[in-house]
């Protein structure tokens, strides 16, 4: 359980950074090794000189100070002047850095991160497909791994697998402009290796872009606190090699097998567009009713949207999905944002929902799903 | 001489037997009685005026959400103030005015110590503070009638809204009891409500933050609720009050501003007001008089900056063109 | 009103000379012995007791806080759930618990120990002592503001017993106005806490404007005076905008009002920025003032004159006046305009330069001075080193690209603890400790507290510096559970936190032991200069027997030791009378 020895034998390239996989990272790096060295030097320098003084000056009570000087003007001068020449340095490389992080490059891809209590999801400009970060499947393989249902080995052919439709894909050697959105609360999209962060603010777009300068698999986080998933709510970034390798990825991962049962889709919709965070088709309560049973009962609704109760059929559930807040089942909160789905993912997941069980009668409350 | 208040004495105590004592401590009789009110009187002058520099900042954040809100939304503003009388506005304006008058002649006689007249002015001044609360009264009620509320309760809908809310409403009744058996039938009772949202024009997002596209969301749902429940059937707008345009997206949040600031306002001239009613209890006991006014001068100081409140609130919100 | 009046004594000698190592129960009773009865504490007008009744409460918070804190870091002890569990049965449940151990921790410490710590307690007790006053200037107001911060406390205790909250202590919507916990009475705990802080700062202007005894120039006030009064200006003017904040987002809540959250029209970005524009200068309010005890540390444990006084003055209302101008260093990544960035992040740089100013005065200070170090001034050592490396840290997240990687991550976490617990907390304990002989009349076993500061000094690195480095590997912060390459990182940090642990308690034991059997405290324990080292401890109920004549609060020169009595006086030992000799 111990996993101190692991710091030192990291595979980490530098003992304060990430590996530098982007066009930002060795700049942003070099200004932190900068503001770094310097501090590392103030912070010796006064160090050396508190012990010093500490050690050489140090008497039992009631001695005399063995001077009573209280003020040399050149000292002053140099140790305000001197900070002061450096933060004039800092502010510079860190305004230049910040600059050429602002506006992305005109001929760069164009992806959308939206985020979303607690899930990713990022569409792709060029052909329109919306790709899922799929969350929950990483925090499976991190579970597994660590009870050791899993070898490292494993567990990367099991990310490679999930990652076929999933994550954020971008080619190396060229300008990606990331727009960043969110649907309900604050989110953040940061990825390390690239040295970037942006906030999702809904009601507004940000944006940021980067070039990745390897391929790879790399962690993508949430970084700005939006409650009980935050700590889940990661993903991947992988780097293809060429442009040619990364659509051939967009294609594929894109579409959804159309020869598939209604109901199997219907189960990809729940995971790929972020359901799965708040609806459980086991009957545990999340924070939305569960799916399990669901169909065909007698819903009642809070009085915060409009009240009243009725049976969950096909209109219901679609209703639900494209105006979350117009009924809100009755003890859960009004949370749920609108998941923009198209009108076959609707019909999917619908016929999932059905799939997943089919109470007789209207007499089902669903506080009893719990 | 300094450092020798004697500060656990209140203010009123101050004026009496406690100067007397007061040379203990340090050289008798030099720290003249005189001396001793002198930086008590100061120290509780410097002590109000920064209170009233936080006053001043607390309203100071709302005048910046106004002003942020103002520059991303000038339409928001202009069709809101026509819900605004400026008649009444102005009355406030004026009684406000006056009763700054009155304080600062209380002062003045309790600097002289004229008993009957310090409680004179005093009493006009509630007077008029009463009255600015019995406008707003009027204005606030007739603000509700007309379902202009802050934030999410907000219901207002113009004349031609809510004549087609009433005639799509009873439409819905007529249908409600020809279709029971359909799978809705429970959901049925409860439509009217839920149509009324359909009538809210589907404003494009303007401004900074626009609210997702969510047509069930708070603003149509209970806007029709309440104005159904309650208002529609015999809604008569004061035509004066007839807004120029169509109402923008957000109207709520000019409301929600309006009532914040001249809400918050309002609690501070009642405040004033009970401070009134403390100085006249005082003032009939005789305590004030050339050597001690402190709480008076400082209860006006209070009430002129109440007073200079209002006179940036009446502009900013009644006056926007 | 509850003072009975006490008769001046006849002037002693010993008083004058301040060679009494006569504790005031030999001359008259003490603000602690003079009423005994409940009432005279509850209603006391005495801004010694005032302080002392806060000290106790901001204590009590301190562990409070401090209980979150352990939770916290022992959860992190693995990725996987190791308390939680035994509170909340499904991993979602787990998770919500983890987001209100944090939240509490945080706002309980920011809100309820670190902002009032130094000001409202300690403050509170010395300010009119240094000042030579009798009380500050509104005792009733002071009294009002104590009352008002147990309220505050209150409502923070009534969210920990109605299911607690889980938004952060920072509020932020729209989560705020959406979490379905107890927002509401904390944003009130919060607002009237506020209040509290407002009447205490405007207390402590008028007092330092109006009371300074005779010969006290503003330039010869002690340090400390200058950094509560720099605190004061803060606290009155960044304060009622976070009133306002709060009270639109309770509205939020409750009516929809569409300033904050964009479902209802607001904007998000809106109220970070009104947060920020007091919460940045709230953090001065919780480390300048600690400046200033430690400037009042390392002079009198050095026993040499304060090394540029005007430049340590200067730079706390210089520190003051910044702190307004760099709200905005927050918000980074938040997508406020390119241009406000550049400039929050120039200003942000200015706000550097008067702490290294002080950094370097007091090691100057030290220089060829006579260093005796006992708890306070190990304390003030500590604060040093941790000051810099928390100020140094702040240089990375005022870089613009830099920023870009780090923020929201664990650096800032350790950056902020290193700012707000390295420093601000340790200048308070630093400050309890010089203060506590004047305080309480008893001497605390010094051996116990010099390992009790080493335990805490290396405790504190431990946890922290971790963090500095998982940081800037990309670790997030306010993460529940983490990526398995994080965890060597967070049991380093989770044992470091224990030994600090260890060290808190060392200190409440011998602290409390002083109290049962500790020595009598002489008159001035240390050496100091400033006027409370001129009265006896504890000082008598209106803090003097006669009225002090502000002297030099630096000039040490004429002080003499008595190792009998442990007492520094203006008069030598063995001219001392013979009547001393006895103890």
């Amino acid at each position: 359980m111990i996993a101190i020895p692991t710091i030192l034998a990291d595979s980490e390239p530098s003992f304060w950074l990430p590996a530098p996989v982007s066009n930002f990272a060795g700049p942003i790096d070099g200004d932190f090794y900068f503001v770094y060295w310097v501090s590392i030097f103030f912070l010796v320098l006064i160090t050396l000189l508190l012990g010093i003084f500490m050690w050489k000056f140090r008497t039992p009570p009631g001695a005399k100070a063995q001077s009573h000087k209280d003020h040399h003007a050149l000292l002053e001068v140099v140790w305000t002047g001197v900070p002061i020449i450096l933060s004039v340095m800092m502010f510079w490389y860190g305004y230049r850095g910040y600059v050429d992080m602002v506006v992305p490059p005109n001929e760069s891809i164009s992806i959308v991160a939206e985020a979303q209590k607690w899930a990713w999801n990022f569409s792709y400009a060029s052909n329109g497909a919306v790709i899922p970060g799929m969350s929950d499947d990483f925090n499976d393989v991190r579970a597994q791994i660590r009870a050791g249902a899993l070898t490292p080995e494993e567990a990367n052919a099991a990310e490679a697998k999930i990652l076929e439709k999933a994550g954020l894909h971008v080619p190396m050697g060229v300008p990606i402009d990331v727009t960043v959105m969110a649907a309900d609360v604050l989110h953040a999209l940061f990825i390390p290796a690239f040295r970037v962060k942006k906030d999702c603010v809904p009601g507004r777009t940000g944006k940021l872009w980067f070039i990745a300068t390897e391929p790879g698999i790399f962690d993508l986080f949430c970084a700005e606190y939006c409650g009980q998933g935050h700590s889940w709510m990661h993903s991947k970034v992988v780097v293809h090699e060429t442009v040619e390798e990364y659509e051939k990825w967009l294609a594929v991962a894109g579409s959804y097998d159309e020869t598939l049962p209604f109901a199997d889709n219907g189960k990809i919709v729940w995971k790929r567009r972020g359901c799965i965070s708040c609806h459980s088709i086991d009957g545990s309560k999340k924070v939305g009713p569960s799916w399990d049973g669901m169909f065909g009962s007698t819903r009642k609704f809070a009085a915060t949207g409009t009240p009243g109760e009725s049976i969950a059929d096909e209109a219901y559930i679609q209703e639900s999905i494209r105006f979350p807040m117009k009924k809100i089942a009755d003890g859960y909160p009004p949370q749920m944002p609108v998941v923009k789905l198209t009108d076959k993912e609707l019909l999917w997941v619908t016929e999932y929902i059905k799939s997943l069980g089919q109470n007789s009668g209207g007499t089902v409350s669903p506080r009893k799903d719990n | 001489m300094s450092g020798d208040v004697q500060p656990q004495d209140s203010n009123q105590q101050a004026g009496h037997g406690d100067g007397h004592e007061d040379g203990h401590g340090h050289s008798p009789y030099q720290a003249h009685h005189f001396d001793t009110m002198r930086q008590q009187f100061e120290a509780g002058k410097l002590g109000m005026w920064l209170f009233l520099a936080t006053e001043v900042l607390l309203f100071g954040g709302l005048f910046c959400f106004y002003t942020i809100y103002k520059a991303n939304d000038p339409e928001l503003f202009k069709w809101g103030h026509h819900f605004l009388d400026k008649r009444w506005g102005a009355t406030n304006t004026m009684v406000l005015l006056f009763s700054s008058l009155t304080m600062a002649l209380a002062v003045r006689e309790a600097q002289l110590g004229r008993k009957n007249r310090i409680i004179f002015f005093l009493v006009v001044t509630f007077l008029c503070g009463a009255g600015f609360m019995g406008i707003k009264y009027v204005e606030y009620s007739k603000k509700f009638e007309e379902g202009l509320f802050p934030g999410k309760y907000f219901a207002y809908e113009n004349v031609v809204d809510a004549e087609e809310a009433r005639m799509h409403e009873q439409e819905q009744q007529k249908l409600a009891h020809t279709e029971l058996d359909l799978p809705q039938a429970k959901v049925v009772t409860e439509l009217p409500k839920a149509q009324g949202l359909v009538l809210q024009p589907a404003t494009p997002p303007m401004g900074l933050a626009a609210p997702p596209k969510e047509p069930d969301d708070h603003g149509g749902g209970a806007s029709s609720s309440v104005t159904d429940a309650g208002h529609a059937p015999g809604l008569a707008l004061d035509p004066s009050h007839l807004p120029p345009g169509p109402r923008p997206a957000n109207a709520h949040v000019f409301f929600s501003i309006y009532f914040c600031l001249t809400g918050l306002h309002g609690i501070h001239v009642l405040i004033g007001m009970g401070m009134m009613v403390w100085l006249m209890v005082l003032a009939s006991q005789g305590r004030f008089g050339p050597g001690y006014f402190t709480p008076v001068d400082l209860g006006g100081l209070y009430w002129h900056l109440v007073d200079l409140i209002w006179i940036y609130l009446f502009p900013l919100l009644y006056l926007v063109e | 009103m509850s003072h009975p009046e006490i008769d001046p004594l006849p002037e002693s000698e010993d008083v004058k000379s301040g060679a009494g190592a006569a504790s005031t129960d030999e001359l008259g009773p003490s603000y602690l012995t003079v009423t005994k009865t409940i009432s005279s504490w509850v209603f006391t007008l005495d801004h010694k007791r005032i302080g002392l009744m806060y000290l106790v409460g901001v204590l009590f918070m301190f562990l409070l806080g401090g209980v979150f804190a352990l939770l916290v870091r022992t959860e992190l002890f693995s990725p996987l759930a190791i308390l939680t569990p035994l509170f909340a049965s499904t991993p979602e449940a787990q998770a919500d618990l983890y987001n209100k151990w944090f939240t509490t921790h945080g706002a309980i410490m920011v809100f309820l120990v670190i902002i009032p710590g130094v000001p409202a307690a300690l403050g509170n007790f010395v300010l009119p002592l240094l000042l030579g006053a009798k009380d500050v200037a509104f005792p009733r107001l002071n009294l009002g503001s104590f009352y008002l911060w147990v309220t505050g406390a209150i409502f923070f205790i009534y969210v920990l017993f109605s299911g607690g909250i889980d938004t952060g202590w920072t509020f932020y919507t729209p989560y705020s106005a959406e979490s379905g916990t107890a927002v509401i009475p904390a944003l009130i705990g919060v607002f009237i806490l506020g209040f509290s802080s407002i009447f205490t700062g405007l207390n402590f202007i008028v007092t330092i404007h109006k009371m300074r005894p005779k010969g006290m120039t503003w330039f010869k006030m002690p340090l400390f005076l200058w950094a509560t009064y720099s605190t004061a200006v803060i606290q009155v003017l960044a304060t009622p905008v976070l009133g306002i904040t709060l009270l639109l987002l309770i509205l939020e809540r409750t009516l929809g009002i569409g300033i904050f959250d964009p479902r209802n029209g607001g904007d998000p970005v809106l109220f970070q920025h009104f947060f920020w524009f007091y919460s940045h200068p709230a953090v001065y309010i919780m480390i300048v003032p600690p400046m200033g005890v430690v400037s009042e540390l390392i002079a009198t444990n050095s026993h040499k004159r304060i090394f540029g006084y005007t430049y340590i003055a200067f730079s706390s209302v210089a520190i003051a006046i910044f702190s307004f101008l760099v709200w905005g260093h927050h918000m980074f990544t938040s997508g406020q305009s390119t241009t406000m960035n550049i400039i929050f992040s120039g200003i942000t740089f200015s706000v550097g330069i008067p702490s290294a100013i002080k950094i370097f005065n007091w090691l100057a200070t030290m220089y060829k001075g006579a260093i005796v170090l006992n708890t306070s001034m190990l304390y003030g050592i500590s604060f040093i080193f941790l000051f810099t490396i928390g100020g140094l840290t702040g240089l990375f997240l005022g870089v613009l690209s830099i920023d870009m990687h780090l923020h929201d991550t664990y650096f800032v976490v350790a950056h902020f603890h290193y700012v707000m617990m390295g420093s601000g907390l340790v200048g308070f304990i630093g400050g309890l400790h010089h203060w506590w002989p004047k305080m309480t009349g008893k001497m605390y076993d010094e051996f116990l507290g010099r390992i009790a500061c080493v335990m805490v000094f290396i405790g504190f690195n431990l946890t922290f510096i971790p963090q500095f480095v998982m940081g800037s590997l990309g670790m997030p912060r306010r993460y529940y559970t983490y990526a398995d390459k994080f965890e060597g990182y967070h049991q380093l940090s989770t044992i470091g936190s224990y030994v600090m642990a260890a060290g808190f308690f060392l200190t409440a034991y011998y602290l409390i032991q002083s109290l049962i059997s500790g020595k009598k405290a002489p008159m001035n324990p240390w050496g100091g200069n400033s006027l409370e080292w001129h009265t006896p401890s504890p000082p008598p109920l209106e803090n003097f027997y006669s009225v002090p004549v502000a002297t030099d609060p630096y000039d040490y020169v004429g002080m003499e030791y008595d190792q009998a009595t442990g007492n520094y006086s203006t008069i030598k030992p063995d001219q001392l009378p013979a009547r001393r000799e006895e103890r």
